[in-house]
């Protein structure tokens, strides 16, 4: 496969997993940007993993979760700290702005913007992503005991912060488990 | 549940996402600036291209087949033999691509009685239990084939149903809609009220007529409780139904309905020990008119792994597939059949 394959594959998909961990629209897209031409740089490595969509997200989740300790942190601290909608970024005036499509301030958006990088990356992983402990593992390259207590915590941390009004969701139908 | 809310707040945020196209010029210019060489022209264009033909890639489908012996031989399926097929529907809106690890949150065994009398389409629902072989924890059986890819799935279904399998077909659900498209929509009913929370959606009670868009939002939605997999499970289960009853009744000549299936499957790889996977689907062919839809037996405990275990009449089941006598099963428990949809 040639990178402009892989790019034309999966460049999407990893933008919206950018935006699910960062939070931010203009963050995740310096954040692909870096991981993909770091990628391409090393492009006869990578195509010859064994899974390179497995070898390009870990990638990007690393440069993720080092950035959250740099001077990026100061730039994610400060939105999460005011709130802002989701989707709003620092760069000048906002012209068409993304956030007008989720009508209310999203309290649990702000909420996992706060968690520490690996947690927000396991909630990402586990909630968006839908997988599985193991293959959770294999991303964050750590155990999969290590997965579940990201996850734990974050929860725990979350389900403290918030209050029982703002656990409303969409009403679900009465569903039976056959 | 908090679960929940985490889940929903992260489908809304999709909305947010941009193109990402966008980004190609950036990379490649920032690439060649380290690489200090001149490729922008070709890099764009390709993967412009590119995006273009994947955006129209046909239905990705990986048939392998194995005969149920194990044995190499050149592929003649016994005629007077039920036939089990394990069908793995991959679930990601985009493709992966069959070299990358993905999961597998519909499972149906289709299951073709030795007299070809119909298919039964069983759907073994995602969140039961597997051990990982090499015994240390326990998965969710929809990881298996991440894991273990198509071996592992097929011997994590068949190490819970004792039952072999003839051939087993990973599916892209997400190329489905193309088809669905293609036929002019697909009629579906819909028994309860869905939001979906990707796009906030409404699909009420009734019957009508799905465009594929509508049958990719309306089938990735969780319903009910437990994350709902198994409320998705039975819409799976429904189009599926759906899909083979109006093809067939769109093809009313078996040769010429088992072409179509053929092509449907336009990127079936065969296993080099394997069958001839039109011969298989000509054979087949005539069970299509008749397609009877159940799930295995589960109920919630919230004591099991993930919240579900399989009921006492599995195993009934399951032993029904091995003996070839899965109509009198069905009769013997209507309740586990799928009426509506």
């Amino acid at each position: 496969m040639t990178f402009e394959e892989f790019a034309a594959a999966r460049l999407q998909a990893l933008l919206r997993y950018a935006v699910m961990l960062t939070g931010d629209v203009h963050l995740a897209e310096d954040l692909v940007q870096e991981t993909m031409v770091r990628a391409q740089l090393r492009w006869r490595r990578v195509s010859a993993a064994d899974f390179p969509e497995l070898y390009v997200r870990r990638m990007l989740t690393n440069a993720f979760i080092d950035a959250r300790r740099g001077p990026w942190l100061s730039r994610v601290a400060l939105r999460a700290v005011d709130d802002e909608p989701p989707g709003a970024h620092r760069r000048g005036p906002v012209v068409g702005d993304p956030a007008a499509v989720l009508a209310e301030r999203d309290e649990v958006w702000a909420l996992l913007g706060r968690l520490p990088a690996r947690q927000r990356a396991a909630m990402v992983l586990r909630f968006y992503e839908d997988l599985g402990d193991a293959e959770i593992a294999r991303v964050l390259d750590c155990a999969v005991g290590t997965v579940r207590s990201y996850i734990s915590r974050a929860l725990t941390s979350l389900r403290g912060q918030l209050d029982g009004a703002a656990l409303t969701t969409n009403p679900s139908p009465a569903g039976e488990l056959r | 549940m908090i679960e929940e809310a985490v889940r929903d707040t992260f489908a809304r945020a999709e909305q947010l996402v941009p193109d990402a196209a966008a980004l190609l010029p950036a990379i490649d210019a920032e690439f060649r600036r380290r690489r200090g060489r001149r490729r922008m022209l070709r890099s764009i264009s390709a993967a412009v291209a590119l995006l273009l033909v994947v955006g129209g890639a046909p239905m990705l489908t990986r048939v392998m087949l194995r005969p149920a012996g194990g044995n190499v031989q050149s592929a003649d399926l016994p005629v007077a033999r039920a036939t089990n097929i394990l069908i793995g529907g991959l679930d990601h809106v985009d493709a992966y691509g069959p070299e990358v690890p993905n999961r597998t949150d519909a499972i149906i065994v289709a299951h073709v009685p030795a007299d070809r009398s119909g298919v039964y389409l069983i759907s073994v629902p995602g969140d039961l239990p597997m051990t990982v072989p090499g015994g240390k924890w326990v998965e969710r059986i929809s990881s298996a084939y991440a894991l273990g890819s198509s071996a592992g799935l097929e011997r994590a279904v068949g190490d819970l149903a004792r039952v072999g399998f003839d051939a087993t077909a990973l599916v892209n659900l997400g190329s489905l809609p193309r088809i669905v498209d293609a036929l002019g929509g697909i009629s579906l009913c819909v028994d309860t009220p869905v939001t979906s929370r990707h796009s906030g959606r409404r699909f009420e009670p009734g019957c009508y007529r799905f465009s594929g868009t509508e049958v990719k939002d309306y089938l990735r939605q969780r319903v009910g409780p437990a994350a709902g997999a198994a409320g998705r499970d039975r819409h799976i289960l429904q189009f599926l139904r759906a899909l083979l009853g109006q093809t067939r009744a769109a093809v009313t000549d078996p040769v010429k309905l088992a072409q179509v299936v053929t092509i449907i499957a336009t990127d079936a790889v065969v296993d080099p020990h394997g069958a001839d996977i039109a011969r298989l689907v000509t054979e087949l062919a005539p069970a299509l008119g008749t397609v009877t839809a159940l799930t295995v037996p589960t109920a919630a405990d919230a004591g099991a792994p993930f919240g579900v275990r399989l009921t006492a009449d599995a195993p009934q089941l399951f032993a029904a597939l091995r003996t070839d006598t899965l109509g009198e099963w069905v009769q013997a428990h209507p309740g586990a059949v799928l009426t509506t949809g």
